[in-house]
């Protein structure tokens, strides 16, 4: 398990598929990217300490290394896994994509409008209503106005959180957060989905459902990334996997081979 | 990028500029053609007896303008009625008279100057020294009044004495009075900027086209340029936009139970108080007091706000930011733009305060339109500067409270600006809220347009702020996530 699949040339020849593929057809390409943090106690964080570190000279930034080197790409409408240990990166790559984080180095190439990443924990303003959040939601997913009038009823039902849509959001659970956030994602078929760990807070009915409008979107076409800690979930959604290993890919290649490996550890 | 909805947007932008080109100039000729220039003003230290028929009082003056239109005097009345005539003559040094007015003398105040229209104005003697000669018919002893004289110059609170050469002071009958006759005398000059008015315009308008097409042809090849990153915001993230407009708006008044009333109720309360604070102590240096005070809270408070807003969009917009991407300058340009509608909203008071207080709406009023465009480009180039600031260093928002109160003391809000030293004025003066307020209170108390310097003053430092602002945003805008 040393070996890191180098990826475009492993991939292609993993999955056949890729071979009539052209450069249009890849939806999302990485290649060679690399993302270092700097560590965040030597954070300067206000003003006066910054120039009194300036004046002696105390300067000095340590950095970590979250991604190192990672290249894959995604074909349109296919679903890709990302598996790895906590901290293994998944997060960090999958922001690198939705263009929230810039990459240290290397390129990314997106073709497609990206939904705002569906994460745990983040994307909602707490002090505002769950109406007011579908609103601002679907306008950073650049839905209009009308559009949302018009899908508003279809984004509740689907939540099922229909009594709860006045109250702020600090009084919702994280599972109930998560049905909004993705009733709200899905409502259109969006080009590239991201869905980080969200799944796993619902309970198995929301699972369920999600599973089968996310079903239903692939097969209308859209892209989805998709990170998860349940393996069978992902051998039965993706077509490939990408296993992150301490920022580097350990592989990269059809679902069913790289969650065998994944699993054997 | 949306090419159609962009095309009309610029087209929009550039109709918008004509118009407001237009206004400008159909408001602001007069003062784009004729510059106002005054002597200054001598507080009155002397009086230098009754003018009665056959008194004649002689002062040496340099001519300030082009067209004298105007004449200063102050006099002392002794509290009565008095009647006659007062003559004021324009002479050689050779004695050959120029011009003659005259005029009734009840007209005058006690102690104070009081301005005299000349009907036979001064024409063409810019730059030389004349003697200007006052002079009585039919004023009886004991039903007449005295001129001053003095050698100190008003400068608001502080007088500068300044010496006065012998031949620099007046005569009356013939003999050397002390200091110099308290005369203040007023004209305008001709200057050449309407001429070159419609050239500037058209000139910057063809320079916006031009470059509007580079950025275009630019933008069809995929690159980013300042057009495309202002055409998505307003196209593709309009509804966010407005979303976040109203949520902001929203928020700040969700805890009230007056709501928006206080946008209204909140400048209209500071007048009042400091109306009553410092009416006594600047009421009589400053003209329509209760419109000048308000004009500064309104400007000033949206400019705290604005700012102080803009300054935490960054960081209170942290989930969103760290959801997607979304170009960033949309944060702080939301917020600017939910403090511009309170601002908006205060004008409602201001206008009222200004009819009720008998001002009138001038025509000059809506060149404040100008006055609000730069001054919006320098808050929104502010808090780019500041929120950029402010998510590295979280200080900053202290220091800026800080800052913001000296820079409050430092603009001439409540108290006029004469009270400044006058060696600080050239200073003082560069600040730029002063420039917005002051061009904003030309316009609306003066009823007449800024001289063409100030818009050139106001155009600059918004620019320059602007720009900046956009400039250190733009370097570091992608290490704000590191730091949320
Ligand atoms: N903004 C940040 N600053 C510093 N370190 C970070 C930051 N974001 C992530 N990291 C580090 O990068 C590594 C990868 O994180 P992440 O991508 O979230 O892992 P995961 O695979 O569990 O999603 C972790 O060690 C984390 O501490
Ligand atoms: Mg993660």
């Amino acid at each position: 398990m040393n070996t890191t699949i180098d990826t475009q040339m492993g991939a292609a020849s993993d999955c056949p598929a890729a071979a009539q593929g052209d450069d249009r057809d890849r939806i999302i390409q990485i290649s060679n990217v690399s993302m270092r943090f700097r560590m965040a106690n030597d954070r300067v964080r206000s003003i006066k300490e910054y120039f009194v570190k300036r004046l002696r000279r105390e300067i000095e930034y340590r950095e970590f290394e979250a991604l190192h080197q990672v290249s894959f790409d995604v074909r349109r409408g296919e679903v890709v896994g990302l598996i790895g240990r906590n901290g293994a990166g998944k997060s960090t790559i999958l922001k690198i994509i939705s263009g929230i984080l810039k990459p240290t180095e290397g390129s990314v190439l997106v073709r497609g409008n990206v939904a705002p990443m569906l994460e745990l924990g983040s994307g909602f303003d707490m002090d505002m209503t769950g109406r007011e959040n579908v609103y601002i939601n679907g306008a950073i997913l650049g839905y209009t106005e009308k559009f949302i009038n018009e899908k508003y009823e279809e984004i509740v039902e689907f939540s099922e959180i229909g009594p709860f849509m006045d109250v702020p959001l600090r009084n919702y659970s994280s599972g109930m957060i998560a049905r909004l956030a993705f009733s709200i994602a899905t409502v259109v078929k969006p080009e590239i989905l991201i869905v980080d760990e969200v799944l796993s807070v619902g309970d198995a009915e929301f699972q369920q459902k999600s599973f089968a409008r996310m079903m239903e979107l692939m097969s209308g076409g859209t892209t989805v990334l998709f990170v998860s800690h349940t393996l069978p979930q992902i051998r039965q959604m993706c077509s490939r996997v990408v296993w992150l290993h301490q920022g580097k890919v350990q592989m990269f290649g059809p679902a069913k081979e790289v969650c065998d490996a994944y699993e054997t550890l | 990028m949306d090419f159609a909805r962009s095309k009309k947007l610029l087209f929009c932008f550039l109709a918008l500029f004509l118009l407001l080109a237009g206004i400008i100039y159909a408001v602001a000729y007069p003062q784009f053609r004729y510059q106002t220039v005054t002597t200054e003003a001598l507080s009155p230290a002397y009086a230098l007896g009754e003018l009665v028929d056959g008194t004649e009082i002689l002062q040496r003056t340099v001519i300030p303008a082009d067209k004298v239109e105007r004449v200063y005097l102050i006099a002392g009345t002794y509290d009565r009625e008095n009647a006659g005539t007062m003559l004021l003559d324009f002479r050689e040094l050779n004695g050959e008279n120029l011009v003659r007015n005259s005029f009734e003398i009840n007209r005058f105040d006690n102690g104070q100057y009081t301005a005299i229209e000349l009907s036979e104005p001064l024409v063409g003697q810019k730059g030389k020294t004349l003697f200007l000669a006052v002079s009585a018919q039919g004023c009886q002893p004991g039903a007449s009044l005295t001129l001053y004289s003095g050698n100190g110059i008003l400068t608001g609170r502080l007088d500068v004495i300044r010496e006065v050469a012998a031949e620099e002071r007046c005569l009356v009958n013939g003999e050397t009075g002390q200091g110099m006759l308290c005369v203040r005398i007023e004209g305008v000059n001709e200057i050449g900027f309407y001429r070159v008015y419609w050239f500037i315009v058209a000139g910057v308008f063809l320079l916006t086209v031009l470059l509007g097409m580079h950025w275009w042809s630019q933008a069809r090849q995929g690159k980013m340029n300042p057009l495309v990153v202002v055409c998505t915001l307003l196209t593709k993230y309009d509804f966010l936009l407005r979303q976040l407009v109203s949520r902001d708006f929203k928020a700040k008044y969700k805890r009230s139970i007056l709501g928006m009333l206080w946008s209204f109720l909140n400048p209209l309360l500071t007048m009042a108080v400091q109306y009553i604070v410092f009416s006594t102590l600047f009421k009589s240096d400053i003209r329509n007091y209760p419109v000048y005070l308000l004009t500064g809270i309104v400007f000033f408070n949206f400019f705290s706000e604005a700012v102080s807003m803009g300054m935490t969009s960054i960081l209170g917009n942290a989930s969103l930011i760290k959801k997607v991407y979304v170009p960033k300058y949309i944060y702080p340009v939301s917020r600017v733009a939910s403090s511009t509608i309170n601002f908006f909203l205060a004008f409602i008071p201001l206008t009222l305060v200004i009819i009720l207080t008998g001002t009138g709406l001038h025509a000059s009023f809506f060149l404040i339109l100008f006055d609000v465009l730069c001054f919006l480009g320098f808050i929104t180039g502010l808090s780019l500067l500041l929120t950029t600031s402010m998510t590295f260093f979280q200080d900053t928002q202290f220091l800026w409270n800080v800052i913001s109160m000296i820079w409050m003391y430092l603009t001439p809000i409540f108290y006029p600006e004469s009270i400044i030293p006058q060696n600080m004025l050239g200073i003082y003066r560069m600040n730029p809220l002063y420039l917005y307020i002051t061009f904003a209170r030309t316009s609306i108390i003066g009823g007449v347009s800024p001289e063409p310097m100030m818009y050139l003053k106001c155009i600059v430092s918004a620019g320059i702020t602007l720009l900046l602002g956009t400039a250190v945003f733009r370097k570091y805008q992608d290490r704000f996530i590191l730091y949320l």
